[in-house]
């Protein structure tokens, strides 16, 4: 599935006609934003990250073309800006503001999503909600995401099991 | 399932929260965000087409400043090169052959002048006929 994605993304990108870049975001844009909006800690970050993570891929798109899977090429371009928009927003935010803002995202339908499970995602370590995000929302597999934040594929294997474990621990004392 | 095919309850119950979250509704872009993202590409390639197109003319313009430059410069290089007193052995060879080293000179002096365009050689020596027949 993954492979005929790659192989779908580096004929476009060698192709270089004017059509490439929608196209490139019609099938890349959404699991992105996705994975930025479970490494970053609002909307307008996330949106920031895919943005300057398309902007980077374009500049890099020789690499992009020639990488051997451009889909966890583009991941781990994203994870990049992600950390860059994490540093730069000096991710101070307490855990509790970070639920009241998944509350009130959920209250106006910004983001139709569970607001409990996102505040429990949220409040995990950055090291391994970048783990689950890649995991989860970019379908990546160990070996990928290991090359993506450059750590071995057992670290990426113990910090998801921390991370779900976590999840769980948290999801328990919510309900 | 674990390593050991057994099945812990807790891997259980992991497996099924992952497949949960794998279930979970999903944050959706906004449609603006694909309009960003594609405006800024675009941006981006103007501002390289630009790079490349003034990279382009700043080298014609240095390839032809040069160009010009080495033209205006050659043949005065050339007078000045040819301008040049004869050497004392010259002198010398021409003194036992019999001839007047001051006629030496002159000879230099003529090759100057015929190296120089016409505008650039000094007034009251265009006319090479009136300069050589002044001897």
């Amino acid at each position: 599935m993954t492979e005929d994605i790659d192989k779908g993304l580096r004929e476009l990108l060698q192709r270089g006609d004017a059509d490439a870049w929608p196209t490139l975001y019609a099938q890349l844009g959404a699991s992105l934003y996705s994975v930025a909006r479970s490494m970053t800690s609002n909307r307008t970050d996330a949106e920031d990250a895919v943005q300057q993570a398309f902007l980077e891929l374009y500049r890099s798109r020789d690499s992009f073309a020639r990488a051997a899977r451009p889909r966890a090429y583009a991941f781990t371009v994203l994870h990049h800006c992600a950390i860059r928009i994490r540093q730069r927003s000096a991710r101070s935010e307490t855990v509790e503001l970070t639920e009241e803002l998944a509350g009130v995202e959920a209250q106006v339908g910004l983001d139709e999503q569970d607001p409990r499970l996102e505040a429990a995602l949220a409040a995990l370590p950055d090291e391994q909600r970048d783990v689950l995000a890649l995991r989860i929302d970019g379908e990546l597999t160990f070996a990928e995401i290991g090359a993506a934040l450059g750590v071995s594929e057992d670290t990426v294997a113990s910090r998801h099991r921390r991370a779900l474990e976590k999840l769980r621990e948290r999801l328990g004392r919510i309900r | 399932m674990n390593t050991h095919g057994s099945h812990d309850p807790l891997d259980a119950e992991l497996e099924s929260l992952e497949r949960a979250l794998r279930c979970r509704p999903r944050a959706s872009a906004s449609p603006e965000l694909e309009r960003k993202v594609l405006d800024g590409i675009r941006r981006s390639e103007a501002r390289e087409r630009r790079t490349r197109w003034f990279a382009f003319a700043a080298c014609a313009a240095s390839f032809a400043g040069l160009h010009l430059w080495l033209s205006a410069l050659a043949p005065v290089q050339g007078a000045q090169a040819r301008a040049v007193e004869p050497t004392s052995r010259e002198l010398a060879l021409a003194e036992n052959a019999g001839i007047d080293g001051e006629l030496l000179r002159q000879a230099a002096r003529v090759r100057a002048l015929a190296s120089l365009p016409r505008e650039s050689a000094p007034m009251g020596s265009r006319n090479w006929n009136d300069e050589l027949g002044g001897r």
